[in-house]
């Protein structure tokens, strides 16, 4: 149990930037808790998680960025999105979690600065702001140069300014 | 919007989401142990799982065989003359091997079987039948829990 209660106070520290990372890509609150759900399950399941010397954040990061891609390809959340583009709910959609873990407000401002962007904008924007990441943490995470990363980051923002702009008169 | 306050938004989010409790616990939840493990606990599981299969076995079962006799009757009201009663009667002979020409030609005349009739009498049958039985042996079954896994995992 001890080590169980070690998990558990890892899963709180880092919880917040596994959920934010995913629902910056996913962008619903749903998905992402899928994604945490199952990055931390992998982590549960890795030998060097628990080790002191282990670069957790790191491991996290990569984790939560390739659950959050592949619950984009997955076919569950397609037919999901079917469903709930045709007015019809989710059996086992919660909507209480969506209240629940992010502030409303917060994400629909996240999902409104979000919604423009394709994936791998977000998920540079993701890294950057979410996991707070430096340019070189960013770019041996991506395996890209610098430069590739500055000018995506560079898009990605003048693209979120862009789209604000449009916004803004209404 | 600049650069911070997309920060003070991420920011936002990260905190709202670390403070949580609901994400914990939905988070732990799928990688906590069972809350009983002791044999008793095990035992109690099994003949659980064990009552329910049996249930939707015979539910599957009884459908088979409903299935099965409708399909012969509905074989029979289809073909009622097959095989011909002909062919029994010159059959029912002791030592009789030579058939008659025409009975010969009564006997070439095979029934025809449509797709749909095929699967009336053969598959919908067989397939709950072959239901029932993967229902009863996939559902009584104990899985190692996660607590068990956790504990080897320290023990090495």
């Amino acid at each position: 149990m001890i080590l169980q209660d070690r998990f558990r106070s890892l899963v709180k520290e880092y919880q917040g930037l596994v959920y934010s990372i995913a629902f910056g890509i996913l962008l619903d609150a749903q998905d992402a808790l899928d994604a945490t759900q199952e990055t931390f399950t992998k982590a549960f399941e890795e030998p060097r998680f628990l080790d002191d010397g282990f670069n957790r954040k790191a491991w996290l990061v990569r984790v939560a960025r390739n659950q959050a891609f592949n619950a984009r390809r997955s076919l569950v959340r397609r037919l999901r999105s079917l469903m709930r583009y045709a007015g019809l709910s989710w059996a086992a959609e919660t909507t209480s979690v969506e209240e629940e873990i992010i502030r409303a407000e917060t994400r629909q401002e996240l999902t409104a600065v979000l919604e423009s962007l394709d994936d791998d904008e977000r998920e540079i924007i993701g890294l950057r702001f979410a996991a707070e990441l430096s340019y070189e943490e960013i770019a041996a995470e991506l395996g890209i140069k610098i430069g590739t990363v500055m000018s995506r980051l560079s898009r990605a923002k003048r693209k979120i300014g862009m789209a604000l702009e449009e916004v803004e008169p209404s | 919007m600049n650069e911070q306050n997309l920060q003070d938004l991420f920011r936002s989010a990260r905190q709202d989401a670390s403070a949580s409790k609901t994400l914990t616990d939905a988070v732990m939840h799928c990688v906590d142990p069972a809350p009983e493990t002791t044999p008793a606990a095990v035992l109690r599981a099994v003949a659980r799982n064990f009552v329910w299969a049996f249930a939707v076995l015979l539910v599957c079962a009884a459908i088979g065989s409903l299935l099965t006799q409708a399909a012969g009757e509905m074989s029979a009201a289809m073909h009622p003359d097959f095989p011909p009663a002909g062919l029994l009667s010159q059959r029912s002979g002791i030592g009789d091997v030579s058939l008659e020409p025409d009975v010969v030609a009564v006997f070439d005349m095979k029934p025809s079987f449509s797709f749909l009739e095929i699967l009336a009498r053969a598959v919908l049958p067989l397939s709950f039948h072959l239901l029932a039985a993967w229902f009863l042996l996939a559902t009584v079954g104990i899985s190692v829990s996660a607590n068990d896994r956790l504990e080897q995992r320290s023990a090495v």
